[in-house]
């Protein structure tokens, strides 16, 4: 079956004046239509750029190898005018901050009427107005009619991130690239965009890539779940699969630090360590050092995605049948490797 | 209820507006008679050396210098409120007829001086914006950097050496030809040399605002949001960007055109223009009192009433600054 994406062999490059970050090592994935996958990791692994390369949203001094596949074609060469007509009608993004990421003089009414007239410039005034209120209610801002003459500042967080989703909704793009949609917001507003989230994708049947620092707030609302470390993807599965049965010790880190799954009394686990620098990559295993689980093959061979089932894959070493058996800290399953 | 706050600001504003005249008047009046100088010079001339003391108490005390200083106030204030602001001691005809001869010709320059340099700093600004460091970009903030280190006396010369002296293309002094004060032509040739001079004296540092404003608006995360949109560079740049620089580049324009009003006063003298700029210098220098104050006030008045006009239009342009307004009010409701 032929994918709605696929990224083959993706790098993303920033060229600095104290050396080349590779942000993004050699990353493949896969999209569905009206799936949503998460893409989860630290600060700097790598998963914001990721998304930005998608769109081709990054900044001059980066650079993007791979093929980007879409329906089949690779929109990699595209030049810059043929992407500006892919941008917000095949794929849209919601912003980490809402709070920088609306034009603060303009209303939001004409912040997201403009969405739509870039890609229908005949639309009729009416059909226009129509069109703001209906996707003003379709993210639940209520009296939407009073509400699109009102700017940025008279919103909260909360409601600015609704109207930041109408706008990605605006031109019916198929792909949405949520970059931390919730991290700039409290909590509870959190779980509210979250599952606007998950039923705007199931109303309208839109692919999304999620990208989060929390595995926890990825938990409500992914399909598959993609652990990314480094600027490479360490373990990819179905959510249940990387939930219950996980197999990178990455991915064991990041359960452990979860305060949910944490076993009261003692205090919450944190990762030890640094996520290396991407200017210079380590050689072999780029987690190895911070790896308690480590083997002497992780310090001088990097370990290939290695098949769990059909749809997981984990790139570590101890699943190789050489490995040593571990009990992993966490995970509900036992199970033998 | 809002009308009652429109009437209430207006009143705060005309207040803070007439005590602020009222003070610099006083300012100007007290510092400008305790400067050196004397005033009979500017009335009698060069007669003024030669007057017995019982003729100068004499022509002192028809002046009204005889008095102490804040008397004289008084009564210069008695008269101000009448309308009446004395004669010129140099003139020997009432201030504001002095003034009003010269206005225009100040207004011209000025005026013209100032709307060149709004337009062309915007479009100089936002070009270099969009060329950031770029071969044209990098040359035109050169030129730049160099045109606003030259003095203006010094460029002055420079243009009349150039255009009147060796090219003889251009006059070097006055605003019309002798005889021609009425043809357009003399008047317009007459104007280019000090108006090339005031805009270039103020354009650059404007253009540089507009440009680091422009670039610091091109990074914001709004531009990729309207970028994600599907929006191309020079619309983003247009309707995203300089809406965002254009309310704080309209007020301080606002604040700039006493400055560029005022900044012809050097050029004027240079280009011996008729405008107020040589009739202040020469009412300083001369002590005459009356043209003097009135100078003062006109120019005090223009400072203050830009900066009002700064403040109401941000606020008119940037709806945070309405929103600014309309706590304060509501705050000042709840507390009442």
């Amino acid at each position: 079956m032929e994918h709605l994406l696929a990224l083959q062999n993706l790098h993303v490059s920033y060229h600095t004046p104290r050396g080349t970050v590779q942000a993004v090592r050699g990353v493949d994935l896969t999209l569905d239509s009206g799936e949503v996958l998460a893409v989860v990791g630290e600060s700097g692994c790598g998963k914001s750029a990721l998304l930005k390369a998608i769109m081709r949203l990054l900044p001059e001094n980066a650079s993007v190898t791979g093929r980007i596949v879409v329906n089949g074609t690779d929109i990699a060469p595209y030049p810059e005018k043929q992407l500006q007509k892919l941008r917000g009608s095949l794929f849209s993004m919601v912003f980490q901050d809402p709070m920088t990421a609306l034009n603060p003089s303009m209303t939001i009414g004409s912040q997201i009427a403009e969405a739509i007239v870039v890609h229908e410039p005949k639309i009729s005034k009416e059909a226009l107005r129509a069109r703001v209120l209906e996707l003003m209610e379709l993210v639940e801002i209520d009296r939407p009619m009073e509400r699109m003459k009102l700017y940025p500042h008279n919103f909260s967080g909360g409601m600015r991130q609704r109207a930041v989703m109408a706008i990605a909704l605006a031109a019916r793009a198929k792909i949405l690239l949520a970059d931390e949609p919730t991290t700039a917001l409290d909590v509870t507003i959190q779980a509210q965009i979250l599952d606007l989230l998950r039923n705007l994708q199931k109303k309208l049947h839109t692919a999304t890539i999620l990208v989060s620092h929390d595995l926890g707030v990825v938990a409500r609302a992914a399909d598959r779940v993609a652990v990314m470390y480094a600027g490479k993807i360490v373990e990819i599965g179905t959510a249940e699969e990387v939930y219950y049965d996980p197999r990178h010790p990455y991915t064991w880190a990041l359960l452990r630090a979860l305060p949910a799954l944490a076993t009261g009394g003692d205090a919450l686990y944190t990762i030890p360590g640094m996520p290396p620098t991407l200017i210079d990559p380590p050689k072999g295993d780029a987690f190895a050092c911070r790896n308690e689980y480590a083997l002497a093959i992780d310090y001088e061979k990097e370990p290939p995605l290695l098949r769990v089932t059909d749809t997981h894959y984990a790139a570590t070493w101890l699943l190789d049948p050489r490995a040593p058996r571990i009990t992993p800290p966490i995970g509900v399953r036992r199970h033998g490797i | 209820m809002k009308t009652k706050r429109i009437v209430w600001r207006a009143a705060k504003t005309a207040a803070i507006f007439l005590i602020s005249v009222l003070v610099l008047s006083l300012l100007v009046f007290v510092v400008s008679r305790l400067a050196p100088g004397d005033p009979l010079v500017a009335f009698y001339g060069e007669r003024a050396e030669k007057l017995k003391p019982a003729e100068r108490a004499a022509a002192e005390a028809r002046l009204g210098l005889d008095q102490p200083i804040l008397r004289q106030y008084a009564l210069w204030l008695k008269g101000a409120l009448r309308g009446e602001f004395g004669i010129s001691y140099k003139y020997k005809m009432d201030v504001l007829e002095v003034i009003r001869a010269r206005l225009p010709f100040t207004l011209r320059l000025g005026g013209i001086g100032f709307l060149l340099t709004f337009f062309l700093a915007l479009g100089l600004g936002v070009l270099c914006a969009r060329h950031e460091d770029k071969g044209l970009d990098r040359a035109l903030c050169k030129i730049g950097t160099v045109t606003s280190c030259i003095p203006e006396f010094w460029m002055s010369l420079m243009l009349i050496l150039i255009f009147a002296v060796s090219l003889r293309v251009l006059p070097s002094s006055g605003a019309y030809d002798v005889g021609k004060a009425d043809d357009l032509g003399s008047r317009i040739t007459h104007l280019i040399l000090p108006l090339t001079v005031v805009v270039l004296g103020h354009l650059w540092y404007y253009a540089y605002m507009v440009r680091n404003k422009m670039l610091e608006e091109m990074r914001m995360d709004y531009v990729l949001l309207a970028k994600s949109k599907g929006l191309g560079r020079k619309k983003i740049l247009y309707r995203h960007c300089l809406r965002n620089v254009l309310p704080s580049y309209l007020s301080i324009m606002a604040i700039s055109v006493p400055h560029v009003l005022g900044g012809t006063y050097i050029v004027e003298s240079v280009f011996s223009y008729p405008g107020l700029g040589t009739l202040s210098y020469e009412s300083a220098r001369y002590k005459d009192y009356n043209l003097l104050m009135v100078l003062c006030i006109l120019s005090g008045a223009l400072v203050i009433a830009c900066n009002l006009l700064a403040q109401a239009l941000s606020e008119r342009i940037d709806p945070r600054m309405r929103a600014q307004e309309a706590i304060d009010t509501w705050e000042a409701d709840t507390d009442g």
